[in-house]
C-alpha cells in the first residue's frame, strides 16, 4: 500500500478541505496583499479616503517608484550580502550543534540528564533585557564588539529552543533501528549521522528555516554590536524605515515587501524537504 | 569485557561529548549574565555607577508597593491563558488540514506560513493601519455589513484582543512545526488503522493526535515562555501600556524600568520574579507530561 | 572557515578624510531627514580641516540602549541626538558631559544670553547644560481654512479664548444620517501641554511636586468636559488616527477628518510634502477666558549631547556650534530650514535667511511666537521626568474615559509620583 493510497480522500472530504482552506486563506493573506497593494500605490490614493471598494484595494494608477525609492534609501545589495552571510553562518552553527546536543538528550542515558535538561529550559525563561548588559560587557571584554562574532559564535553552542524541539522529534523516532545498529557494533556517532539525521529531515529543515528567518529578522543584535554602516543588515535597513519620522507609508510597505520576498521563495522550496520526509518514513 | 560500572562511565563520557557544544556555550555565554543579574536584583544600579547593595528592597517594593507590577503581571497571565491554548488549537487544526492529500497544497502551506515570517515591526505597523477605526481595512469591511467597528487599539478590551489576534495571525510558525511532526508519523500506523477500518476522524483522534503530542508539548512550553515575555508587539503598538493599562505587559514595564527610567536593579528583580513564575509553570506542565505525551520507543 | 572569520571581523567603510580627527555622530533621523543631516555633516566637513564627522543613523527604540551600552563599553559616539525627556535622567546618572566645559567664556556668555529660554532650560539639569537643541518640538493649532469657510467661520477672526474655540469646534463637527461623527471640529488633549495655557504645569521644585493645583485641574476638566460634549467614543476614533508611528499617512487633519488640531511644528514640513495645495493656518492655542496665559507652550524634541566617554569632545563641540549657529546664525538658518526645525535662538530666527524662509512658510511664525513667549517653558528638570510623563499620560487617559474624575486623576499622579520619589530615596537616590 503506498502512502498516496492511505491518504486518499473522498471527493466530499476534498471539497470540504478546499472550502476550509480557501476561506481561511482570506484573513491570512489579506494583510499581506494589502501590504503589496499599498506598496504599489501613490500617495494620492493612500491619503484619499472613501469606502472600501475593490477598486480602492487595487493600486490605481500603478506606482512602481516606491521600490527603487526604498532601495535607494539603503545600500541594498551590501546589506543583502551581509544578511545572507550571517544567515548562512548561524544556520549551519545552530542546526549542527543543536542536533548533536538533542541526540544526547533524546537517545542516550547519562547521569544528570533531567537536571541538565531542566537547566536548559530554564535558560530561556530569563528575559534578555536584564542579561543584555553582562552579555555585552563580556563580548566587549573578548574584543568582539564591532564585529559579527557576537552574532555568529553563540550559534555554534546550540540553541536551547532548537535542542528542545529536536529532542521532541528524535524521541518519536522508533528505537528498533538504532538498536539494530548498536547490536551491529555501531557507535553513537554513526547512529546519529546514519540513522537519526536522515530520518529527521523535516525537523532539521524546520530548524534551519527558523534560524535563517530569525537571523534575517534580527535587528537588535546588529544594532547593538555593529557601528559601521557598511556592516549593517537588511533588518536594520527596514527598522530605519519603520522608525522613520515622516511616515512614507508606500515606501515602507515596498521595503517590507522586498524584505519578505526572499523568505517566501526560500519557504516555497524548503517545503520539498517536508514532502521528502514523508517518502523516507513511508518507504521503509 | 567492560564491567557495568566502566560501561556507565563510558556512556556518560560519550553523552557529555555530545552535550559539549551546549555546555561550553552555557558556561561561556549564559552562566555569567545569569549570576550577574541575580546579584543586580539586590542592588541599586543605574548602569554607569557601580551597583550598590540594597538587600531585599527591590523585591519588597515590587511585591508590596508597586501597583503596576501586579497589573502588568495580571495582563500577561491573562494573555498567556488565552493566546497559548488558542494558538495550539488553531495551529494543530491548520496543520492537519494542510496535511491532507490534495492538489495545490504547496501553495496553501506557503499562504498560511507567510504571515509568521513578516518581521514583527512590519506586522505591527501593518496592523496599526488595518485596525485604524476610520481608515482601516477591518472597519471599512465591517461597515459594508452595516457594522460600526470599535476603535480597536484605543479601547479596552479591544486593544488586548487585537494583540491576541495579531499573535494568532502569526500562528504559521508553530503550524510548520506541527506539519513537520505530522510528516514524522510513521505510515505503518495509518496502514494498520486503515486495515482495521478506522474512519478518517478516528484515525485523526487515535493515531495522528497522540503521535503529535511531543510536538504539542513543545509548543505548549515554548508558548508559555514566549507569552510571558511578550514585548515587541506591545512596545511597537501601545508603548504607553494601551487604554486603561490593558496592554501594559510585564516585559514592557520591565523594559521601561530598565532602559527608560534607568533602574536596572529594580528591573533585574522583576526579571527574576518573572523567571520564577515561568519556571514554576513550566515545571508543572512537565509534570503532566507522562499523562498525555506519547513518545515511541 | 577562514573566509568566515575574515567576514566576521569585517572590513570597514573607508574614511573620506583619513588624516583628520574623527568625530563619531549618532543620530535618530532616517530617510529624507537623514539625507538632510548628511548635508549638514558634509557642509561641516568641508568648512574646516581638523575634523571629520562620521554620522551613523540609529533607528529609534534601540538608540538609547545602544548609547548606554556604548558608554559603559567605552566605545561611545562623540556626539548624539537624544529625546529631550531622556536628558535629565542620563545626566543624573553621569552619562552626559557638562557642555559648558567645552565652551569658551565668550561662547558661554552668548549661549546663555541668546538662547530661547525654554529651549535652553530643556537641556539643563541642576543648573548645568547637558543638551543643546537642533530640532525642538512645540505644539500649536492647525486650522483647515476651507472647512472653516464652509461653516461660515472667518479664519481671520480666529477665537481669542478657549471657550470660543470650543464652540467653533462643535460647529465644525459633522455627522452622517445615523449620527456617526464623520468629521471632528476640534480636539483638546495632552494636559501636560494644555495646562500651560491655563497658567499651570506639572512642576517639581526642590523635590516638591506641584501637580494637584487649581490650574492643572481646570485644564484637565476642560479636556474631559469638551470630550464629553462631543461624545467620548466619537473622539476615540479620531484619536486613533493620531498614533505616532503612522506618521503623516493617517493624520486625520490631512485627510480633512479633523478641522482644527493641536499638533507639532514638524507637520508644516509634512503638509508641504504630502498636501502642498491644502490651505491651512497655524495659531497659538488661545487661553481660557479666566486665568489663562497666552502663548503657553511646553518644549520637547531632539537634543544634542556629548557622552562622558566621548574621545573627541572638542570636535563634537565644533560641529554642534556649526549646526546650531552660535558662531554664524545666518549660515545655520539654512540647516534649520531644511527640516523645518525650530532655531535655538532669536539670532537665528531673525537672520535674513530664516526670515526669507518664514515668508515662504508663514504658518511657521506661530511657533516662533510661542517660542519667544515667557509662558513657553521646559519640562521639570528632574531625573525621573519620564516616569512623571508616563503617569500624567495614563491618568489623563483615565480621566477622559470617565473612569476617574479629573480631581482624582491629579491626586493619583501626585500620590504615585510621591510614592516613586520615596521609593527612589529609600534606594539611595538623591531625588
Amino acid at each position: 500500500m503506498t502512502s498516496e493510497a492511505i491518504h486518499r480522500l473522498s471527493p466530499w472530504t476534498k471539497v470540504g478541505v478546499y472550502t476550509a482552506l480557501v476561506l481561511l486563506s482570506i484573513p491570512a493573506m489579506l494583510p499581506l496583499l494589502w501590504m503589496l497593494s499599498t506598496s504599489l500605490k501613490g500617495n494620492a490614493q493612500i491619503f484619499g479616503d472613501g469606502d472600501l471598494t475593490l477598486k480602492g484595494l487595487l493600486p490605481s494608477p500603478l506606482v512602481t517608484d516606491n521600490y527603487p525609492a526604498a532601495m535607494a534609501n539603503m545600500p541594498f545589495l551590501l546589506y543583502l550580502r551581509n544578511t545572507l552571510l550571517l544567515c548562512m553562518c548561524t544556520m549551519v552553527g545552530t542546526v549542527g550543534s543543536s542536533a548533536i546536543v538533542a541526540y544526547a538528550f533524546a537517545k542516550m542515558n547519562f547521569t544528570g540528564k533531567s537536571t541538565l535538561f531542566a537547566i536548559m529550559i530554564a535558560t530561556m525563561a530569563l528575559p534578555g533585557q536584564v542579561t543584555m548588559i553582562p552579555v555585552f560587557s563580556m563580548f566587549r571584554w573578548l574584543g568582539w564588539y564591532g564585529t559579527y562574532l557576537p552574532l555568529i559564535v553563540p550559534s555554534f553552542t546550540a540553541s536551547a529552543y532548537f535542542v528542545f524541539l529536536l529532542t521532541q522529534f528524535f524521541k518519536t523516532l522508533p528505537l528498533e533501528m538504532s538498536e539494530a545498529c548498536r547490536v551491529d557494533g555501531a557507535g553513537e556517532w554513526t547512529i546519529f549521522t546514519r540513522v537519526v539525521l536522515p530520518l529527521s529531515k523535516p525537523a532539521l529543515a524546520t530548524c534551519a528555516l527558523f534560524t535563517f528567518i530569525g537571523t534575517w529578522n534580527d535587528f537588535l543584535g546588529p544594532l547593538l554590536y555593529i557601528n559601521d554602516p557598511a556592516k549593517y543588515t537588511l533588518a536594520y535597513g527596514l527598522q530605519q524605515f519603520v522608525s522613520h519620522y515622516g511616515g512614507f507609508f508606500a515606501q515602507l510597505m515596498a521595503a517590507a515587501t522586498i524584505f519578505t520576498l526572499p523568505i517566501i521563495v526560500l519557504f516555497f522550496f524548503a517545503q520539498k524537504t517536508f514532502i521528502q520526509g514523508v517518502a523516507t518514513t513511508g518507504g521503509k | 569485557m567492560a564491567g557495568p560500572v566502566s560501561q556507565r562511565v563510558r556512556n556518560n563520557l560519550v553523552a557529555y561529548a555530545f552535550l559539549s557544544p551546549w555546555l561550553v556555550g552555557m558556561l561561556a555565554f549564559t552562566l555569567w549574565p545569569f549570576l550577574r543579574s541575580i546579584y543586580l536584583s539586590f542592588t541599586r544600579y543605574n548602569i554607569v555607577s557601580p551597583p550598590k547593595w540594597v538587600g531585599l528592597a527591590n523585591y519588597n517594593m515590587l511585591l508590596t508597593q508597586d501597583e503596576l507590577f501586579w497589573k502588568s503581571a495580571l495582563v500577561t497571565i491573562k494573555y498567556a491563558c488565552i493566546s497559548v491554548p488558542l494558538g495550539i488549537v488553531v495551529g494543530v487544526s491548520l496543520a492537519m488540514l494542510l496535511n491532507a492529500n490534495v492538489r495545490g497544497m504547496t501553495l496553501f502551506r506557503t499562504i498560511f506560513y507567510l504571515p509568521s515570517i513578516v518581521p514583527t515591526v512590519a506586522t505591527s505597523v501593518l496592523f496599526i493601519w488595518i485596525l485604524n477605526p476610520n481608515i482601516g481595512l477591518l472597519n471599512k469591511m465591517l461597515a459594508r455589513f452595516g457594522i460600526t467597528g470599535p476603535a480597536w487599539l484605543n479601547t479596552s478590551p479591544w486593544a488586548f484582543y487585537s494583540l491576541v489576534l495579531m499573535a494568532l495571525w502569526g500562528v504559521g510558525g508553530s503550524m510548520v512545526i506541527y506539519l513537520a511532526g505530522l510528516k514524522d508519523v510513521p505510515t505503518q500506523l495509518y496502514e494498520a488503522a486503515t486495515l482495521d477500518g478506522a474512519s478518517g476522524f478516528r484515525k485523526m483522534r487515535h493515531v495522528t493526535l497522540p503521535l503529535m503530542t511531543p510536538v504539542i508539548f513543545f509548543n505548549l512550553v515554548m508558548g508559555i515562555i514566549g507569552a510571558f515575555q511578550t514585548f515587541t508587539q506591545a512596545f511597537v503598538i501601545t508603548p504607553n501600556g494601551g487604554p486603561e493599562d490593558s496592554t501594559y505587559f510585564y516585559s514592557l514595564y520591565l523594559y521601561n524600568r530598565a532602559w527608560k527610567y534607568l533602574d536596572m536593579g529594580y528591573a533585574s528583580a522583576m526579571a527574576w520574579i518573572l523567571f520564577l513564575m515561568i519556571v514554576v509553570l513550566t515545571a508543572l506542565v512537565f509534570r503532566t507530561q507522562k499523562r498525555w505525551v506519547h513518545y515511541s520507543g | 572557515m577562514l573566509g568566515a572569520i575574515v567576514f566576521a571581523t569585517g572590513a570597514s567603510t573607508p574614511r573620506k578624510y583619513p588624516d583628520r580627527k574623527v568625530v563619531r555622530f549618532w543620530h535618530r533621523w532616517q530617510g529624507d531627514w537623514e539625507k538632510q543631516v548628511n548635508k549638514i555633516v558634509d557642509a561641516f566637513n568641508e568648512s574646516q580641516s581638523d575634523y571629520e564627522v562620521v554620522p551613523v543613523s540609529v533607528p529609534g527604540g534601540g538608540a538609547d540602549s545602544k548609547l548606554i551600552l556604548g558608554v559603559i563599553g567605552g566605545d561611545s559616539p562623540d556626539l548624539m541626538s537624544m529625546w529631550s525627556g531622556a536628558v535629565p535622567n542620563m545626566a543624573a546618572n553621569g552619562f552626559l558631559t557638562d557642555l559648558e566645559t567645552l565652551m569658551t567664556p565668550d561662547e558661554r556668555r552668548r549661549f546663555f544670553k541668546e538662547s530661547y529660554a525654554a529651549l535652553r532650560d530643556t537641556g539643563m539639569y541642576r543648573g548645568k547644560c547637558y543638551g543643546i537643541t537642533i530640532g525642538a518640538d512645540l505644539m500649536a493649532l492647525y486650522v483647515n481654512v476651507k472647512q472653516l469657510r464652509e461653516e461660515g467661520l472667518d479664519p481671520d477672526k480666529f477665537p481669542k479664548t478657549l471657550e470660543e474655540l470650543e464652540e467653533w469646534g462643535l460647529r465644525l463637527n459633522k455627522r452622517d444620517k445615523d449620527g456617526q461623527l464623520t468629521r471632528l471640529g476640534f480636539l483638546l488633549s495632552d494636559v501636560a501641554y494644555v495646562s500651560r495655557t491655563f497658567g499651570g504645569g506639572f512642576e517639581v521644585e526642590n523635590g516638591k511636586p506641584h501637580i494637584d493645583t487649581p490650574e492643572n485641574l481646570r485644564a484637565l476638566e476642560a479636556i474631559a468636559s469638551y470630550r464629553k460634549k462631543v461624545g467620548y467614543d466619537d473622539v476615540l476614533r479620531f484619536e486613533a488616527g493620531l498614533n505616532d508611528i503612522e506618521g503623516a499617512a493617517s493624520w486625520a487633519f490631512m485627510h480633512g477628518d479633523l478641522s482644527i488640531t493641536y499638533d507639532g511644528q514638524w507637520r508644516v514640513e509634512e503638509l508641504r510634502k504630502f498636501k502642498p495645495d491644502m490651505e491651512y493656518r497655524v495659531y497659538p492655542i488661545p487661553p481660557p477666558r479666566v486665568g489663562g496665559t497666552p502663548l503657553g507652550g511646553l518644549v520637547g524634541g531632539n537634543y544634542m549631547i556629548v557622552p562622558t566617554s566621548a574621545k573627541q569632545k572638542a570636535g563634537a563641540w565644533e560641529f554642534l556650534k556649526f549646526w546650531t549657529g552660535l558662531d554664524n546664525p545666518d549660515r545655520a538658518a539654512t540647516f534649520y530650514n531644511m527640516g523645518g526645525w525650530l532655531p535655538y535662538s532669536p539670532a537665528v530666527a531673525n537672520s535674513p535667511t530664516f526670515q526669507k524662509w518664514l515668508k515662504a512658510n508663514p504658518q511657521f511664525q506661530a511657533f516662533i511666537d510661542i517660542l519667544g513667549s515667557p509662558n513657553c517653558k521646559a519640562a521639570p528638570p528632574i531625573a525621573n521626568v519620564q516616569y512623571l510623563n508616563d503617569l500624567i499620560r495614563r491618568a489623563e487617559d483615565e480621566a477622559v474615559r470617565g473612569i476617574v474624575t479629573p480631581k482624582q486623576a491629579l491626586q493619583k499622579i501626585d500620590s504615585k509620583f510621591k510614592e516613586e520619589q520615596a521609593k527612589r530615596r529609600a534606594l539611595g537616590y538623591d531625588e
